[in-house]
């Protein structure tokens, strides 16, 4: 059980910071997206 | 284990702990303060008031008047015999970047195994960085040999249009020449001072010494790539070529520090292939276990400088293209789009063979250590990766057809493979490769450890997780951007792929370096590699060799009927691009050329330890 808490934390964490990081980037280039990732403009 | 340690393992199977090296807190506190220092005066818009320097130009320009960049004609171009100036120039040049290169690249990772061996008392470290530092000793004077000639054959040759350069760069050329006196003389200091200077207060003379001597090195990179990129983007001259600026303004054009930061790093990858094939060489002739071992070890350490320097290269040159497309769509499009863009699968089947090459060593190398019967299964996927991804690198665009095909093909891209010819594909294959390599790297590392933190179960969950999530990443973002949405949006996830690469690199360093604390070492048989895996450090210089003699052919070409792009006409009879067959040839004669001198160049080094043992008395012929 503890294992499979590690994997699903592992795997939470490392979502959120592709996602945060993949808004970030695009926003910096002023290539804002959705929340769905497709592009706003 | 410190993480430093953990590098390399700490023993050869027939070697001994050396005695550490004892230095006082003050001389450590000096020395890194002469690093910061440096550091600062290597920062081109600090080294010196870029408005100050203006405002002195300006005054003295007032007075001096510039010629704008002459019509060049006929005989302003020389030949030897029926020799082409530019063929000669051109292998001549070539030869003169490869060696330079090279001596400028050694010193940069010597001082810091240098310091390596002084911080982890190991003296193995301290004797690899002599041995390597022996090497490039005899490719210096080769190097200056060859700048030489270079310069001659520009005068003698284009006698016009360095006249024009002249000009523009004033006494800039001679600060290159005081710079090579001063780079000689810390050369040769640093390198015969090595035993006299080599422990206590004395040891860190010595790396100030090495930090002074790379100082230099990169200046004078520095100042020879402004006269590149001068000539690909001119700045600090109107349009007719009179100099209009200071030399600051002249030398700091949008491609000079792409360059710079894309050559700097691209020595050092180069240079760690070349010593890491002096390694693989002396331990292939070696005639002891020992000697063996410990020229295994060398080339470990060499492939890891390669390839450590090799990861972000990629991006330093995407910079580069890219400010080369903000310059001029039309030198961009040249490069990448139009008539050199298939030097540019070339390029991709040769970094293909360089991480295919560096890869297989590891995973040879691997074979040193039991502990990696835990990672070798994971070998087949990476290979996998790594053909697949080299694969979709090299399929072309635009294919090379003649009207029937294009006719029965329905166009003149193919239907199934075409989508893989353009840049977003390319994209994913690059960062999926440069993946693949880094996870090679770690699973080595971790080979000769057995993790012992009570959190060793998330660590390797959460490295998991990031290497899937970011490889899923990098294909979302080259698929959706790359080919569903518009080529603003294709562009700039561009960045977000390197940023996944650079997130997985990261992590797997913090994460590993965190986890091997307190960790169990097993026992590495240094030496035990199989003999095909040290031929790959012999294909890694020959592939990074003419993978430089191909891109400089690229940014040479770009320029395409121009001396000086859209200020001085080119009015030779070599006006053009050279066709892809011709310069293949050049690249070749240049790249085996080299590789011949740098055989020289080891058994020079070699020959330095033979001895020859003193013949038995001998009766007098007389008697």
């Amino acid at each position: 059980m503890n294992m499979l808490k590690n994997w699903i934390l592992s795997f939470v964490i490392a979502i959120a910071v592709f996602y945060t990081m993949d808004h970030a980037i695009m926003s910096m280039q002023g290539l804002p997206l959705n929340i769905n990732m497709t592009p706003a403009q | 284990m410190s993480p430093l340690k953990s590098l390399t393992t700490a023993r050869l199977s027939t070697g001994s702990n050396q005695s550490a090296l004892i230095l006082p807190r003050a001389m450590q506190t000096l020395f890194v303060l002469f690093l910061m220092l440096s550091a600062l005066m290597l920062v081109p818009d600090l080294a010196w008031s870029s408005e100050g320097a203006i405002a002195t130009e300006a005054v003295v320009e007032d007075v001096v008047e510039h010629e704008p960049a002459p019509v060049m004609g006929p005989r302003d171009y020389r030949q030897i015999g029926s020799m082409s100036s530019r063929s000669f120039v051109w292998v001549i040049a070539q030869l003169h970047l490869f060696l330079a290169a090279f001596v400028l690249a050694v010193p940069l990772f010597v001082t810091v195994i240098e310091w390596i061996g002084v911080k982890t008392g190991d003296q193995r470290y301290d004797d690899m960085a002599h041995e390597f530092m022996k090497v490039s000793m005899t490719a210096y004077s080769l190097t200056a040999l060859f700048g030489g000639t270079l310069a001659f054959s520009l005068f003698l040759l284009y006698p016009t249009f360095m006249g024009y350069m002249m000009e523009v760069f004033g006494n800039q050329v001679m600060v290159y020449a005081l710079l090579f006196f001063l780079e000689s003389g810390v050369l040769y200091i640093y390198y015969y001072s090595w035993y006299a200077l080599r422990y206590g207060n004395k040891k860190y003379i010595h790396l100030t010494l090495g930090v002074l001597l790379n100082g230099v090195g990169t200046t004078l990179l520095f100042v020879a790539n402004a006269w590149a990129t001068f000539m690909m983007a001119p700045s600090g001259v109107d349009d007719a070529g009179v100099v209009t600026g200071g030399i600051w303004d002249i030398m700091r054009g949008p491609l000079w520090n792409p360059l710079n930061l894309h050559r700097f790093v691209a020595n050092i990858a180069f240079g760690g292939a070349i010593v890491g094939a002096y390694a693989g060489y002396k331990m292939l002739s070696a005639h002891t276990m020992a000697e063996r071992a410990h020229y295994d070890w060398m080339g470990y350490t060499s492939n890891f400088i390669a390839v450590l320097a090799f990861l972000p290269l990629p991006f330093a040159g995407y910079w580069l293209m890219a400010e080369i497309y903000a310059y001029s769509q039309q030198m961009g499009i040249t490069a990448m789009g139009g008539i050199l863009a298939w030097l540019f699968i070339v390029q991709a089947v040769l970094i293909g063979t360089i991480l295919l090459a560096a890869n297989y060593y590891l995973w040879n190398g691997m074979s040193r250590c039991a502990g990696s019967s835990r990672y070798t299964w994971l070998i087949k996927y990476i290979a996998g990766t790594l053909v697949v991804s080299f694969l979709i690198w090299v399929t072309p665009h635009t294919l090379i057809l003649s009207a029937k095909e294009i006719a029965a093909l329905g166009g003149s891209h193919h239907p199934l493979l075409g989508p893989f010819g353009i840049m977003p594909a390319k994209n994913i294959a690059v960062n999926l490769m440069l993946i693949g390599t880094f996870l090679s790297f770690q699973l080595y590392r971790r080979s000769d450890k057995v993790i012992t933190v009570p959190w060793a179960g998330f660590g390797n969950a959460l490295m998991v997780a990031i290497y899937l999530i970011a490889i899923a990443n990098v294909i979302f973002l080259g698929v959706y951007y790359g080919y569903f949405t518009n080529t603003v949006y294709k562009v700039g996830s561009s960045v977000a792929q390197v940023m996944s690469t650079l997130i997985v690199i990261i992590s797997g360093v913090v994460i590993d370096t965190m986890m091997f604390k307190g960790a169990k070492t097993l026992p590495v048989k240094w030496g035990q590699i199989s003999n095909r895996g040290v031929y790959a450090l012999f294909a890694l210089p020959i592939a990074f060799t003419w993978l430089m003699a191909l891109m400089g052919y690229v940014r040479s070409s770009v320029r395409t009927h121009w001396h000086v792009y859209t200020v001085m006409k080119d009015n030779s009879v070599d006006n053009f691009i050279p066709n892809i067959g011709h310069a293949g040839n050049m690249m070749t004669v240049a790249t085996i050329s080299f590789l011949a001198i740098v055989l020289f160049i080891f058994w020079v080094a070699s020959l330095g330890d033979t001895k020859q043992p003193k013949p038995e008395k001998i009766a007098n012929p007389a008697q």
